[in-house]
């Protein structure tokens, strides 16, 4: 064993193989997956606490009223799957508030202030122990309300209480808000003082406050007991006291956790695919350099057998080498995702609005590391195999000769082109030396490509469900039939030309007892795009998600049976469609066939013909039909772009890191088949510099070499990424909703990769070649 | 009187091995002439081979001056000297140093090539009746692998031919071929110094001194002996040797 550690110590020393670059390699990968497994759990891990300090139930249901239905009450009580229920009094705010003027787009509920919230420090990165008590006029507001929209303490918040009056706050604080603290929930919870709570609540009993605005709702927390899923508890308890039906608003608090987490699932899903491809590199670099070791130390190695080495010995030793410099890399790995982490997890809060110590689960990362060591060593012992081919006597003999030389094309040599003709010569005449380079510039292609065909393939609309009109109008809740004619006549007379859809939406649906969002509307065709069947024309027909479709096990021309507070229909579905609300659980029907279970629409959105008269057109809408409706011109309201450029930050974090590591990656590998190029040419280096060329020449040679295997790999990375990109993001964005990504390449997206690629390679060689500088002709010369 | 190509002055050449300086040439004079066949012999670590490199411009001297055209070598750029090697100086190696994945015939032209006054048929043109005239024109596509080491040898001398050099530096050229190869290789060498190529070969072997029309003996980094003869006669082959192996024991050989 002693004379295995020492050849072990020599190759060591010596640089024998890739040592350094597979310590770099691992390193990158084990700080990779260690920052997003790390991240992942440590939200799971938090968010989780923070459900249970704000004690969130299993369930969680919205009613409309001070009271939550008698019924719903007897049916909780007598059910053995519920171990308890605690409902928290709300307000619910209908209408967009503001803050410091700027109209937010989303949903609110008013909450009086509790000692059970999480009230961060001025360093935010710490919670009082007991919340500071909040004065009339204060608020509490989410975490990420104040960082993504830059609200800050002191700042106002109006919400709307009737068409002329608004409420006005002033922000003391953030809070971290488990149930809708996220950015991707379209709601938010406001803390406010419970004399302000309750002068709203009172003003919405005697009418100074408009019930179109501002209602009072009951959100109800039911804690399971046992086992039993949640779907099926939903089933259960909707059959017997009508919780689905009665109630106005859904969720799960897995569903919760999903939401929280979509951005870290989706980039570790992104991150895992990247490590996988990292891990494959590694493996093939690592097989490269066993192999060019044994070529170019074919000697040595023929003297170690002929002093008595075992085949086993000689490959433990490597075995050991390659094992220390994967050790080496996961412990430097792990070194580096420490301070990432950190700021990775302050990244994180942003968006998910909950706060985590930022630690590293060493254990998970260690087992994780030591299966991907154990991989290598199957992987290592299968690449030494060929040592046994080793004859000391042929080897002492110098009879393996050429040992560079594998194969030609019969390129002929230019002097025109000298150069490019003389490298695509060494090229063919050792192409498997260049295989595993070729290998990884084919991966990194397409996964770059997949990383820009996903960041421009995004609609961001879509994705989020935003349909930009030019006039929205929310409509109350007495809008008739004859109110939309009343509507849609009013509208042409002042627009000839305006088009009108009327929209309703719900998120607690039953479709064959399992619960959905839906949409409808009488134009289905603007929002969504079938990928398979038509869209719903008829009020018997539905539309439905992939994710529906494969949830009940039902496809096109199937029926299922929807329910809706206590009224159910049968409908047949006639198309699929992609949606990202609600995670791609919703389905989607005509506004006749939603009228049928009872959902009337809420909102409308309003094209016109002449835009600059958006304004006066809202106006008098709301001048003639205010009692029915409240109507705004739309812009892209703070919430929209945030969010908008909340996303496109993240892909851009996306794409850097995954074209920084792609860079890191490729000076490695390239830097590595430099070195084994290098040694293994040099005597045809001295050749070539003893009759006539500059070292110039040759360092160009080397770059074009590479450039050649850098476009040639980015043709094949793009042919498979036309083949592949597509399913494999949709398969990744599922997650989302999104099952059938559909983006077609473009040019500048496989031309910017393939352009950072070819120059990293020409770069990155061209940089490695000055060891050519190195090279005497006296080499040649024999003493 | 004949015209000195080359003329090295004071040439000195160390190298520092564990902090101890270890001069290889000391204060070296030598004139290298147009049109000889110059053999330089001496005992191992005599600094036969730092001569060359030194005046083939292929290392640079410690101290003194090796003069060609009027330029110091000494005095000149990596780039300069690169340009030398490619136009005015020629080397043939002991161990051949064909590229591999090129075919002989490549392996001529290719270095060729670089010179861009010649236009790549006229060069081709030229390494076909080189090959013709060496006799090995049907192993012109062979890779370097596929040939016997004369045939390697005397592709390497065409390699270095073939752009017309001033100096053609030979180093060993017969260390590694059996006795037939090297009496071919010789012979291909005298040939071409009869036609007025002027050669500096660096050798062991007495069989390849007497193809010299001027002897060089080195001793401790100096020039301890010199010799002139007539150009090489084969029926004559007998005497020089005679002639050579005295004029060595003389030289403590």
């Amino acid at each position: 064993m002693r004379s295995v550690l020492s050849l072990v110590k020599n190759n060591i020393r010596y640089k024998t193989g890739a040592f350094k670059s597979v310590i770099i390699l691992m390193a990158i990968i084990v700080f990779s997956y260690s920052c997003s497994v790390s991240n992942s759990k440590n939200l799971d891990e938090y968010l989780n606490k923070s459900l249970d300090h704000y004690s969130v139930g299993d369930l969680v249901m919205t009613f409309k009223g001070s009271e939550i239905p008698q019924r719903v009450i007897d049916g909780l009580s007598s059910n053995k799957n519920v171990s308890s229920y605690r409902a928290d009094d709300m307000l619910y705010v209908a209408m967009e508030c503001f803050a410091n003027g700027k109209e937010q787009d989303f949903e609110t509920r008013l909450i009086k202030q509790k000692n059970e919230i999480k009230v961060f420090k001025d360093s935010e990165d710490e919670f009082y122990d007991q919340p500071p008590e909040l004065s009339e006029g204060e608020v509490y507001i989410s975490y990420c309300f104040h960082k993504l929209y830059n609200i800050q303490q002191g700042d106002k918040l109006e919400i709307q209480t009737s068409p002329k009056t608004r409420e006005t706050f002033t922000i003391k604080g953030y809070v971290e808000d488990p149930i809708y603290g996220t950015s991707l929930v379209a709601y938010e919870n406001f803390y406010i003082h419970q004399n302000d709570w309750e002068r709203i609540s009172d003003g919405i009993k005697n009418g100074s406050v408009n019930e179109n605005y501002i209602y009072n709702t009951k959100m109800l927390h039911i804690f399971k007991s046992g086992d039993i899923k949640d779907f099926k508890l939903v089933k259960q308890l909707n059959d017997e006291c009508g919780l689905v039906d009665e109630s106005m608003l859904y969720v799960t608090r897995s569903e919760l956790e999903s939401y929280t987490e979509l951005y870290a699932d989706v980039g570790t899903s992104l991150l895992y695919a990247f490590v996988g491809l990292l891990a494959v590199v590694i493996g093939l670099m690592m097989l490269n350099s066993i192999n060019s070791t044994v070529e170019m130390q074919y000697v040595d190695l023929g003297i170690l057998k002929s002093q008595g080495f075992t085949v086993w010995q000689i490959r433990l030793s490597y075995l050991i080498q390659y094992v220390i410099a994967l050790v080496v890399g996961t412990v430097l790995g792990l070194i580096i995702s420490v301070p990432v982490l950190k700021v990775m997890g302050k990244l994180f809060m942003t968006v998910t609005g909950i706060w985590t110590d930022c630690s590293i689960d060493f254990l998970s990362n260690i087992i994780i590391a030591l299966i991907i060591i154990a991989v290598f060593v199957v992987f290592i012992f299968f690449a030494t195999r060929k040592l046994a081919r080793i004859s000391p006597v042929n080897a002492l003999n110098n009879a393996h000769k050429d040992v560079h030389f594998t194969g030609r094309l019969n390129v002929p040599m230019k002097q025109g082109s000298l150069s490019f003709t003389m490298s695509l010569r060494a090229l063919t005449s050792g192409l498997r030396h260049y295989i595993f380079v070729f290998l990884i510039t084919v991966l990194l292609m397409f996964f770059m490509v997949t990383i820009f065909n996903l960041t421009n393939g995004i609609d961001f609309g879509e994705m989020f469900g935003y349909n930009w009109s030019d006039i929205s109008a929310k409509l109350f809740n007495e809008f008739e039939q004859d109110d939309m004619r009343n509507m849609r006549n009013k509208l042409t007379e002042l627009d000839p030309k305006a088009e009108v859809d009327f929209v309703a939406y719900t998120d607690n649906i039953l479709a064959d007892d399992v619960l959905y969002g839906s949409t409808a509307t009488d134009n289905l065709e603007r929002y969504y795009k079938p990928i398979r069947g038509k869209l719903a024309e008829y009020d018997n027909e539905v539309v439905v998600t992939k994710i529906v479709a494969r949830e009940l096990e039902k496809d096109v021309g199937d029926t299922i049976t929807v329910s809706n507070s206590g009224n159910k229909q049968e409908y047949t579905i006639v198309g699929v469609i992609q949606s990202t609300s609600q995670a791609g659980r919703l389905f989607c029907m005509t506004l006749d066939g939603a009228k049928k279970i009872g959902i009337r629409p809420f909102l409308s959105n309003i094209y016109i013909d002449n835009k600059d008269n958006a304004e006066n057109i809202a106006n008098a809408l709301n001048k003639d039909l205010g009692d029915k409706l409240f109507a705004k011109v739309s812009n892209k309201t703070t919430v929209y772009e945030s969010t908008e450029d909340l996303v496109n930050m993240f892909l851009v974090i996306i794409i850097a890191i995954v074209v920084g590591v792609s860079a890191v990656f490729l000076l490695v590998a390239v830097s590595l088949l430099c070195k084994v190029t290098f040694l293994r040419e040099r005597t045809d280096i001295g050749i070539f510099k003893a009759t006539g060329f500059t070292t110039g020449n040759l360092r160009a040679q080397f770059s074009i070499r590479f450039l050649i295997i850098g476009i040639l790999g980015c043709l094949v990375g793009t042919v498979i990424a036309i083949a592949a990109t597509n399913p494999l993001l949709s398969l990744l964005m599922s997650i989302v909703g999104m099952t059938d990504f559909m983006h077609s390449l473009t040019v500048i997206e496989v031309l910017v990769p393939a352009a950072v690629i070819c120059a990293c390679f020409a770069g990155f060689s061209y940089m490695s070649s000055k060891r050519i500088k190195s090279v005497q002709t006296t080499e040649l010369i024999c003493e | 009187m004949k015209e000195i190509v080359l003329s090295a002055k004071k040439l000195c050449k160390s190298f520092a091995a564990n902090g101890v300086q270890n001069h290889v040439l000391t204060d070296l004079d030598l004139d290298v002439f147009k049109g000889d066949f110059t053999v330089v012999m001496g005992a191992s670590g005599s600094g036969k081979s730092t001569l060359l490199y030194a005046l083939s411009g292929m290392d640079r001297a410690t101290s003194g001056e090796v003069i060609y055209n009027g330029r110091d070598l000494v005095k000149l750029s990596e780039k300069e000297l690169t340009l030398l090697r490619r136009k005015d100086f020629a080397f043939v190696f002991q161990k051949m140093h064909l590229v591999s994945n090129m075919t002989m015939f490549e392996n001529v032209v290719v270095p060729a090539y670089l010179d861009k006054s010649v236009p790549a048929a006229e060069t081709d043109k030229k390494a076909d009746e080189l090959f013709e005239q060496m006799g090995i024109s049907e192993i012109k596509t062979h890779l370097p692998s596929q040939c016997s080491g004369g045939e390697q040898q005397r592709c390497a001398i065409i390699r270095a031919v073939i752009g017309q050099p001033c100096v053609l530096f030979a180093d060993e050229p017969t260390g590694a071929l059996n006795r037939r190869n090297t009496i071919e290789v010789l012979d291909l060498l005298t040939k071409l110094n009869h036609n007025g190529q002027s050669v500096f070969m660096v050798t062991h072997d007495v069989r390849a001194a007497i193809r010299a029309t001027r002897l060089i003996y080195i001793e401790d980094g100096t020039v301890s002996g010199e010799m002139t003869m007539p150009a090489f006669e084969p029926e004559k082959e007998q005497s020089r040797e005679t002639q050579i192996n005295s004029w060595l024991s003389s030289m403590k050989w």
